[in-house]
């Protein structure tokens, strides 16, 4: 079975074929707000901060499991992780420097000669390859990702559940899996299932589980891990899960991180399925999938109303409540801008 | 002695002295591909100090307060609890 190039039908136009939780959580939600993100690819300009800080935590952690497994020692693959996951706070980019001190505090700044604002003098320019780091606040600042990254794996440093090594020889760290469950659309064609696993681990017994990681502002409540049973991300992990790897893992183990100004707090929570529950879960995404066949067939995706004020509201609620004939002005204005989510894309 | 090992060593030992790191903000500033192993030693001993004060911190604050926590723990959490920016819609 060779994985598809695109995540869209070659017969039916907007019909995803490819599926990752993310869409279909969106799916699930409202087709509207789905039709919108994946259709469309229109998305608010919100922040994007708890964003950047969860890929730069992620990539850190999967940065230090891959060097523990390859044998590295815990605070050497600690300041990799910091590095790696500091990265992930900016970019780089060819700027004009100083020639003589390195300064940006340029001033008419023309191919060759500036005014240095440190030196006070007209100098030779150069252009060097320069940090910018995003505008982030303190719930998101380099010191709180480099807390969470420490204290993280101070906390898991002798994790009972050790990192499960793939028949490859390679680590299950960070696995971008694209697996077909076995169903297809009306027309024939065949279903996907795609996303990233953060990692796969072993118990003492032996038994798989399926690991992840979530960054949250949220207090860790004694119920916080409830919501994860039943759940759409977690279900689809674990029915890919045993895809990829060839053995039913036991469920999903959650760790949870409670983002905060001046700590960090983690908690382990379990969401276990059954095969059963697994069964169920890939019976349940192919009635998701006939739903959305049909929207795309009839290019008509019905608001669900009745979700609007989830999650402190949804932000396409203001499009949602113009008049047909006035929201495509709306879907171009400032409040939104363009986007693409492809379920294929890779970490 | 290899250097990986001395290297595991210094930066556990509670002894070892960053004191000539009075401000690590100035670090996290910078260039994460220019920080040196020193930089990120002594950041990481400043997080595992930062961590063993907030666990006594906590410590105490549980034996403290155990009742009033237990009953926090029981309540729905507040929509103000909620994570809007972490939520994908």
């Amino acid at each position: 079975m060779t994985a598809p190039r695109s995540p869209f039908s070659e017969i039916t136009p907007n019909l995803q074929i490819v599926w990752d939780s993310t869409s279909l959580g969106w799916l699930k939600t409202c087709p509207r707000l789905y039709y919108y993100k994946m259709i469309l690819g229109v998305e608010h300009t919100g922040t994007k901060q708890p964003l950047v800080f969860g890929l730069g935590f992620h990539g850190g952690c999967e940065e230090y499991d891959k060097l523990r497994i390859k044998g590295e020692l815990h605070h050497e693959a600690q300041k990799q992780a910091l590095r790696v996951g500091l990265l992930e706070l900016g970019f780089h980019e060819e700027a004009p420097t100083c020639a003589v001190c390195g300064s940006l505090n340029l001033m008419d700044v023309d191919s060759s000669e500036g005014y240095c604002q440190d030196c006070l003098d007209t100098v030779s320019v150069e252009t060097q390859k320069v940090w910018r780091r995003y505008d982030l606040d303190s719930y998101h600042s380099p010191e709180a990702l480099a807390r969470a990254i420490i204290w993280y794996t101070e906390q898991y440093k002798d994790d009972p559940f050790t990192t499960y090594t793939m028949p490859n020889g390679e680590p299950a760290v960070e696995l971008s899996f694209v697996v077909p469950p076995g169903e297809q659309t009306q027309d024939g064609e065949e279903l996907f299932l795609a996303g990233h696993i953060d990692r796969v681990v072993q118990d003492q017994s032996g038994n798989l589980w399926i690991t992840d990681r979530k960054t949250a502002k949220q207090s860790l409540y004694s119920n916080y891990f409830d919501k994860y049973t039943p759940d759409n991300q977690m279900s689809l992990y674990a029915t890919s899960g045993q895809l990829v790897l060839g053995d039913t893992p036991k469920g999903v183990i959650i760790d949870a991180i409670q983002k905060a100004v001046n700590f960090t707090r983690m908690a382990r929570g379990y969401a276990p399925r059954t095969p059963a529950q697994l069964k169920e879960f890939i019976e349940d995404f192919k009635l998701w999938v006939f739903q959305a066949e049909l929207y795309a067939k009839m290019d008509q995706w019905p608001m669900n109303d009745t979700s609007c004020d989830k999650f402190g509201g949804c932000p396409f609620r203001k499009i949602c409540g113009q008049s047909p004939e006035m929201r495509d002005r709306y879907l171009s204005g400032p409040d939104f801008r363009s986007f693409n989510w492809n379920p294929l894309d890779k970490r | 002695m290899s250097n990986q090992e001395f290297t595991e060593n210094a930066s556990e030992n509670p002894l070892a002295d960053f004191s000539d790191y009075q401000d690590l903000s100035e670090l996290f500033e910078r260039d994460p591909l220019k920080l040196s192993d020193r930089d990120l030693d002594a950041i990481i001993h400043e997080m595992r100090e930062h961590r063993k004060r907030w666990m006594q911190e906590e410590s105490k604050a549980k034996k403290s307060g155990t009742k009033q926590n237990h009953k926090k723990t029981k309540n729905t959490p507040s929509l103000k609890d909620l994570d809007l920016d972490n939520i994908q819609l």
